[in-house]
Formats: C-alpha cells, structure tokens, sequence
C-alpha cells in the first residue's frame, strides 16, 4: 500500500496538517535523516582519527607518503594522483547535478546521459582507489602492525650486529665497542629503512646513544623529491644520507634499527579502515546508480511523471562526495 | 476501501504492511524477550543470594553455564554457575533488557501502534520499510537467543562490551564466538533501529491529518518523534564503536588496544590503541539511549495521566519543551559515565554541570505529572495505575541522578550497587512501567478487548512492590562499597553483613518475577477471550479513538477525520461532558452531539464524506 497525499491549498501555513512540513516528500526527507545518521557514523571515526593523531608524537608526511602517480611517476609527485582522484569525484557530482536538472526538464535522454557518465566517474575513482591501496601495500603500509613486526626488525639488526663483529664482538658488547666499531647497514636493513620510513619513523641510535627519528632519505630512488635542507647532507659510502624529524641530516654508520613504541601505526590503521569505508559507500553508491540508471534507460520515470528517485540518489551520491572532502583533507594534506 | 483488500495469511500476520500489525510483532516480541531477560535476572540473583546454589535442574536447557562439582564424601555431582558464565548473564540480561525490550519492544511498539493513528495516517510513510524494520529486529532477536545456547557461552564483557575483553576473542570464553554473535546481532539491530525511526520522524513531519499543527500533536507523538530522532543520531556511533571493535577483533587493527599483560603470558603485540576512545564512543550513543528507552515512557505517563485524571495536562508546552530539552541535552552529558577513567577534571565538571542543568527538564515534567493529577478526577484503570508507578520510581531513582551526577559522588561510588540501584529504578523499571500503561491503555485498540481490571491490580501492586524490595536496598550495599558485577560475595569479610539482604533482595526478585506471569496470563487470555472493547473505552480525545473498534488496514472507514483542538480538552467549562475529543469540531459543538453514545464516540462518521480534503489510498 502506498499513500499519497494531495495537498489541500485552501489552508495556510506548513506546518497545520495534510501539508508537506519541510517541503520534501517523505522519501527525500528519509534520505535526508539517513544521511544525517550516516555523517554521524563518519563523524565517530573522523574524531576517532582526530583523537589518535593528537595522542601521537610522530605521524607520516602525507606528502612523502602519496608521492607517485601510476605510469608518469614511482616518485615526487606528491597528491597529484590523490587530485585527480578527488577531481573524478567533484565532476562526477557535477554531472549528477546535470541529471537531477534534466530530469527537471524530463529531458530522458539528457537524464541518461549524466546517469552514465556519473557511474564511469565512480567506477574511475574506486579503480583510482584500487591501485592507490595497491600501491601502499607494496611499499609496507599495512593495516595492524604489531609489535611482532617491530620484533622481528630487531632480529634483523642484531643479526646484522653478529655478522658484522662475529663472537668476538659479542664479547666486547659495550658501548665503547659501538663508537669504534664501523657499522654499515646492510642492503637488507637499508631496503627496510627504506620501505618503513615513509610510514613510520625509523629509529636509529647512533654510536653516542642518541636516537634519531629517520623519515625520509635522498635515496636515489628519491630524487625528485626534495625537503628542506638544514644542514649539509653526510653521505654514507653508497651516497645515502638520512634525515631525522627535525630536517638535520644524520650519519647513518654506526646505528642500530628499530621502530619507535607503536602509537605510529595508527595511520595504516586509520587510512585503510576509514578510505575503505568511504570506499564502501562510493561502491554502494556506484551500485544503487547503475540500478537508477537501467530503470532510466527503460523509461520508468517518465511513465512516473518525475524523477525524484534520481535526486535521492544524488542525494547520496553528493553526501559521499562531502565526506571524501573531509577524508582527503585529513589524510592528504595536514 | 481498506477493509475489502483481500489478504492472505502471511501477508496479514507475518509480513504484513500494516503499522498495527507490526505494532503486535513489536510487542509480542519484546514480551518474550522481556522474559528471557528477567529469567537470567533470577538465574544470577539466585547465586547471588546462594553462593554455589545447586543448579542441577537446569542442566539439560543451560549446561553451558554451569560447571560441575564432585563431592568426594557422598559420590554426587552438583552443577554450579561458572563464574565467567555469571558475566554472561549479566551481559545478556542488559542487553537483552535495554535493547531488544525497552527500546525495540517498548518504543517500536508504541511508536509504530499510535503514530499514524494519532496523527490521522492510513500508514507509516513507508510501511515496506517499516516491515523490514521489524524483520531486521526479528533476526537480531534470534542471533542473540542463539548466542544464548552456545557451547562458549554469549558475550560476557557487560552490556556495555567495553575492550579489552571484548576486544580479544580469547580473553574469556564469552569473548570469542559470543561476542561475535552479540555484535553481529547489534549491527542488524542497528539498521533495524534506523529503518524504524526514518519512518516515524517523516510520519509525523508530512503526514499529519488537516489542521493538526505541532502545537496540537499528543505528548506520546512528540515523545516518539524525538525518541527517533535521538535514535537516528546516536546509534549510528555505536555502529562505528561496534566495527572498529570487529577491526581489532579480527583484522589485526588495534584501535582499542595497547600493549597490555595477558594471563597466560606475555604482552599483547597490539600497541597504540586506546580502550577510552571506545567508551568515549560507547556512552555518545549510551547515554542518549537511556532518554531513547525513556521518552516513549513518560510520552504514553503524559497521555495516560492526563486522560485518566480528566484534565489537561498541566503545561503542555513546558511538557514539549522539557522533551527537547532532555533530547539536547542527552547528547552532550555522557562522560559522566567515565569520571573514573582519569578524564580531565574540568572536562569532568562541565559534563558534571550539563548532567544537573537535565535535572530541570525531568523535574519540569514530574512536576507537570503532579499538578496534573492535583484535583484532578482520577480513574483509577490499570494503566493510570502504572503512569503513577512510573512518576513514583523516576523520582526515586531520578533523586540518586542527582547524586551520580556529581564527579566527587559518583567517584567512590562508581561500579558499586548503588549504580545498580539508581538505573534499574530510574531507567529499567520506570521505562518497565511506561510499557505497561502503554499495553493496559491501548490493548482495547490493539486486541479488540478489554483486559482483565483485577489482575492487572494484582499485577500492579505486586510488580510495584518487588521493585521497591529490589532495588531499595541496594542502595545501602552500594553505600557501603559492594561492587558490582561480583559473582559471589562470600569471600569478602565487608559483604558478610549483607548476604542476608542479597537473599531477600532474590526473594523479591522471584516475587517480582512471578508477578509477570499474572500479566502474560491476562495478556493472552485477554487478547483471546476478553471483554469486548468499545470504540473509546477511557473516553479520551486522541484520533485513535475514533476508529472503529478493530481498524482495519488504512486505519479509517471513509475519511479520515480532521482535527480541531488540542489533545487534552479535558473537563472543558461549557462543555456537558469531561471530554472533548480533538475531531469535535465548533459546528459539531453546536449540534447536539451525542457523548453517551454506547462507545463514546460522540460523532456518528459511518458515511464516507467526499469532500475534496480526502486523500487517495491506492492498495
């Protein structure tokens, strides 16, 4: 049973009964409380982000982090692909803007057309999405590294430690002996610095004891991408030099490797969780628009005389844009 | 026409469209859950007051919570709870009691009963989603019944599900598959809740009949619109509590958990993870839900009250503005749940302020409770009976808000029975009592017939009265430092004094429990065999009242009536009798119109009108 109201014109005011109070039928405004409901649902992991990223000391540069652009870049392009991929999403707004307007002016075929090209706006940003997720992965984000994974590290290190100094060494274990000794990284543990740092601060303490916080390095892999200079870089045998929070470049013989207590993983934690449940939404949304767009395609509407289901779903389908606003400000550019 | 649509059995009893019939759904539901609710209550209380009571009897139906003693000297075996399984009850009874009774049982039923026909709808704006929202609660009900049966035992970290223990599928057996199921059952809860409450904001927001403004809807109307307004805003953040919680449980996120001891050795690999940010989440939709589970309450005491006492309520106005007052306010008080969580004290005592400044409102509608009743001509009916059981027990437990509400209180008695006593009295058997007056006032509209008076006297008083032996006393063991959540007190030289008192309080419990049972007999002998209802049997002046005696789907034979006035025209001076029902009009008034009519309905609207203001109804 579906009920439909015929307004009584013969009454004034709004709000008196047998009118429609905020002016929507009772299918938009549904949409409507939804998505409130659903901004409060994003709301409590954005201040779940809000409230971790406060509590942390270190946290990654998004600049270093989303730095590659497939094809054009592996490196220093820092949120270009992340602006591109907000740019789809914007103009696939716009274009279900168009639909919503043209279904105004029942214009079917206009209506089809913005429906199609909002769904490709969709399905672009979720495979923008896809790849940037790959991506991530590859280089060693994950979601919940545990304190396991900073065991294992330590292991590294120490097995560096051993082959470098052999039983000799283990007996002569003492600060004294980290000041004279000639560390060198291993290949292995400087591919390891490589890959974590740009995540998570990599400790390394020097033959002094002090710890530095290495975040990026000018790699040669690095070279487009440049950060302020400080001091003057010291170059280790292979031309690398490590840079700690601060900005000073730091000399890296001579240290062991460790990350820093756990607090920091939270961005993997956080980046996957909630760009995947926007993700979740962009995907629902792409689905509900496909099925909008085949009962256009069959002429549903016109046969309705309105195209109200299409504005609710570009209710929807904007509401996930505005909150990508707020995601993207979050993760990408503070 | 409504009445000449052909249905068939499971359209009309099962999936059925119709508001009233998932009314029924609503309540026959929450009714079961109720009692499985209060059966943990007394399968808990009995160990409390008997440590290591004999529970061979219960082996076959709920071996899953008893462990087994050997007694070497005679050769038997005895079946005990097992401490962690007291968690368990504990854990299920609140929720089952808060969530599937008081706020789908109590606010789904009501919500969905008297909305449309309050407001003069033909259905809910959606009555396909409506039924959803059942069905998604019907299968939520029966993910956490299973949960009840299985060999682990349901989730055990409280109702409130607070990590670590809910966070580490092995922490405790409840832990694991329990907890899984608990938040599985949750989640479509969840979206059960918000398919509901969508229905009842745009219900009354668009459909209310000709002239019936805002100014003129009945307390219960703008108690359920506010109720599902709150809903729709905070249960979406348990929704997000309850997925992060399922990220730490079971994809190595550790939003929740940071490097804590474990008992068999070693520290959690989890780091960085905070267990406040959960409770911080929790309580944002924990504290609204308290107001969620009682504004339909004090909306059907508004109603009831007002009726039965042949007079308007006192200060309908202040009546709403105190609902949106209290609706406001629920939203920024929930750290009083945490000051013992090591909060900030200034942050402590701004929510310690905002949680007093909701003592005004809630006094505002006692007050109006008591005025209203002040001179008034008091039916004494069943539900007019538990309005007043419910206005008694939000002062008393209300009172102790005040108490908890402030940091220096509440901090040494945070956890302890006093807290037990302050909700269970304020929340529990208040929002308990509201349900009752909603099904004794409105069973005439919902079943046809009337329910039996002197057993729902009987009902009464012995509900009313175990309540009070409940829960009274446990203010006093919570002044004295009992904790709660203990599965026995009989190892603890400062409880000694009370293991007398835990046993009447059980003895109570059971009084009360067997009380129910009056009502579920008069309940479903009621609905079968009862008297046969009349139109307006509590002569009252809301739109229900004006259908016929079993509307049928659509509500109204022929139009729907339009309103005139405000709900509670009561005793009216100038009027000859002491109603004035709102879809009297001032024509009607001059006509001679006939109140002693044999249902009390004083308009005769069996002729369909054709006037142009009829909406169509297309089946």
């Amino acid at each position: 049973m579906s009920t439909e109201i015929s307004l009584d014109q013969s009454q004034t005011g709004p709000w008196e009964g047998r009118k429609l109070a905020l002016g929507v039928t009772y299918g938009k405004m549904m949409m409507w409380f939804f998505l409130l409901s659903d901004a409060f649902t994003f709301s409590a992991f954005l201040t779940g982000y809000g409230y971790f990223r406060f509590i942390s000391t270190t946290w990654p540069n998004p600049e270093v982090v989303f730095q590659s652009v497939p094809v054009v870049a592996a490196h220093g392009a820092p949120l270009v692909f992340v602006g591109i991929m907000t740019f789809i999403l914007i103009a696939s707004s716009l274009t279900m803007v168009l639909a919503v307007e043209a279904g105004h002016r029942h214009d079917n075929n206009a209506v089809k057309k913005f429906m199609v090209y909002t769904v490709v706006g969709g399905l672009m940003f979720l495979s923008c999405q896809a790849y940037e997720w790959n991506h991530l992965i590859h280089q060693g984000l994950k979601l919940g590294l545990t304190a396991g994974d900073f065991a294992y590290e330590t292991e590294l290190a120490e097995a560096q430690h051993h082959a470098h100094h052999g039983a000799e060494a283990e007996e002569a274990h003492s600060d004294a002996h980290h000041a004279e000794a000639n560390h060198e990284l291993s290949a292995e543990a400087k591919g390891w610095i490589a890959e974590r740092r740009i995540f998570y601060p990599v400790v390394l303490t020097d033959a002094d004891g002090k710890e530095h916080e290495i975040w990026d390095a000018n790699t040669e892999g690095d070279k487009g991408f440049e950060l302020p200079v400080v001091s003057e870089p010291i170059l280790d045998k292979h031309g690398v030099a490590y840079m700690d929070r601060a900005g000073n470049y730091v000399n890296p013989e001579g240290y062991e490797v460790a990350l820093p207590s756990g607090e920091t993983t939270q961005f993997g934690n956080l980046f996957f969780f909630i760009t995947g449940f926007h993700g979740f939404h962009v995907f629902t949304g792409v689905l509900i628009l496909i099925i909008i767009m085949i009962n256009v395609f069959k002429g549903t509407y016109i046969k309705r005389g309105h195209y109200e289901m299409v504005e609710k779903v570009g209710l929807y389908w904007h509401f996930v844009d505005l909150v990508w606003v707020f995601v993207f400000t979050l993760f990408y550019l503070i | 026409m409504a009445h000449e649509h052909h249905e068939s059995f499971i359209s009309k009893y099962i999936f059925s469209q119709d508001h009233k019939m998932i009314a029924r759904q609503y309540l026959i539901t929450g009714i079961f859950m109720g009692f499985v609710g209060g059966f943990l209550s007394i399968f808990f209380r009995l160990q409390l007051g008997w440590d290591g009571i004999d529970f061979t009897w219960l082996n076959g139906l709920f071996g899953n919570y008893l462990s087994s003693n050997f007694n070497e000297a005679t050769g038997d075996v005895s079946y005990v709870l097992a401490p962690d399984k007291y968690l368990a009850l504990v854990t299920m009874h609140g929720t089952i009691l808060v969530f599937f009774v008081l706020t789908a049982g109590l606010s789904g039923t009501f919500s969905n009963l008297l909305i449309p026909l309050q407001i003069g709808a033909r259905d809910m704006a959606s009555p396909f989603l409506n039924m959803l929202s059942y069905w998604f609660f019907f299968l939520s009900t029966v993910i956490m019944l299973v949960s009840l049966f299985i060999e682990t035992g349901p989730a055990s970290a409280g109702w409130t599900i607070y990590p670590p223990l809910s966070a580490l599928p092995k922490a405790i057996p409840g832990s694991g598959l329990g907890m899984t199921l608990w938040l599985a059952s949750m989640a479509i809860f969840i979206a059960s809740s918000l398919m509901g409450a969508l229905n009842y904001i745009s219900t009354v927001l668009n459909m209310r009949t000709k002239g019936l403004s805002m100014k003129k809807l009945p307390l219960t109307i703008w108690a359920f619109f506010l109720t599902a307004i709150l809903g729709t805003l905070s249960f979406p953040v348990l929704f997000s509590a309850a997925l992060l919680l399922i990220f730490d449980r079971s994809f190595g996120t550790s939003f929740y958990l940071d490097g804590i001891y474990l008992a068999d050795g070693g520290v959690l690999d989890k780091t960085g993870g905070s267990p406040i940010l959960f409770q911080h989440l929790f309580w944002f939709l924990g504290h609204p839900e308290v107001y969620i589970i009682l504004m339909p309450a004090l909306g059907i005491t508004s109603e009831v009250i007002s009726t039965n006492a042949r007079k308007p309520i006192f200060g309908y106005k202040a009546m709403v503005i105190s609902l949106l007052g209290i609706s406001v306010l629920s939203f920024i008080v929930w750290g009083h749940h945490m000051f013992v969580t090591g909060m900030n004290p200034f942050l402590g005592s701004i929510f310690m302020i905002v949680t007093l400044i909701i003592a005004v409102p809630s006094a505002i509608k006692t007050f109006n409770y008591l005025a209203t009743l002040w001179k008034g001509n008091i039916h004494f009916t069943n539900g007019m009976m538990f309005a007043i059981g419910l206005v008694s027990l939000f002062i008393s437990g209300g009172l102790t808000g005040i108490w908890l509400g402030n940091a220096a209180i509440d901090i040494p008695l945070h956890n302890t029975y006093f807290v037990v006593a302050h909700f269970h009295i304020v929340m529990g058997a208040s929002a308990i009592f509201g349900m009752f007056s909603g099904v004794y006032h409105w069973f005439p509209k919902m079943f046809g017939r009337m329910m039996d008076k002197k057993l729902g006297y009987i009902h009464f008083w012995l509900t009313f009265i175990s309540v009070y032996l409940v829960f009274f006393p446990m203010h006093f063991i919570g002044l004295a430092g009992v904790p709660r959540r203990y599965y026995a007190f009989t190892n603890f030289d400062f409880a000694d004094d009370f293991l007398d008192l835990n046993k009447f309080i059980t003895y109570a419990a059971i009084l009360g429990f067997a009380a129910q049972f009056v009502f579920l007999y008069n309940f479903i002998k009621s609905a079968i065999s009862g008297e046969k209802a009349v139109k307006n049997p509590w002569r009252a002046n809301t739109l229900e009242w004006s259908t016929e005696v079993n509307p049928g789907h659509g509500n109204w034979v022929g139009a729907i009536p339009s309103v005139y006035r405000g709900p509670h025209e009561y005793s009216k001076p100038g009027v000859d009798r002491d109603f004035l029902p709102q879809w009297i009009s001032e024509e009607d008034l001059n006509q001679a119109v006939d109140y002693d009519s044999e249902d009390h309905d004083p308009i005769k609207r069996d002729v369909p009108s054709t006037t142009q203001n009829e909406e169509s109804v297309t089946e």
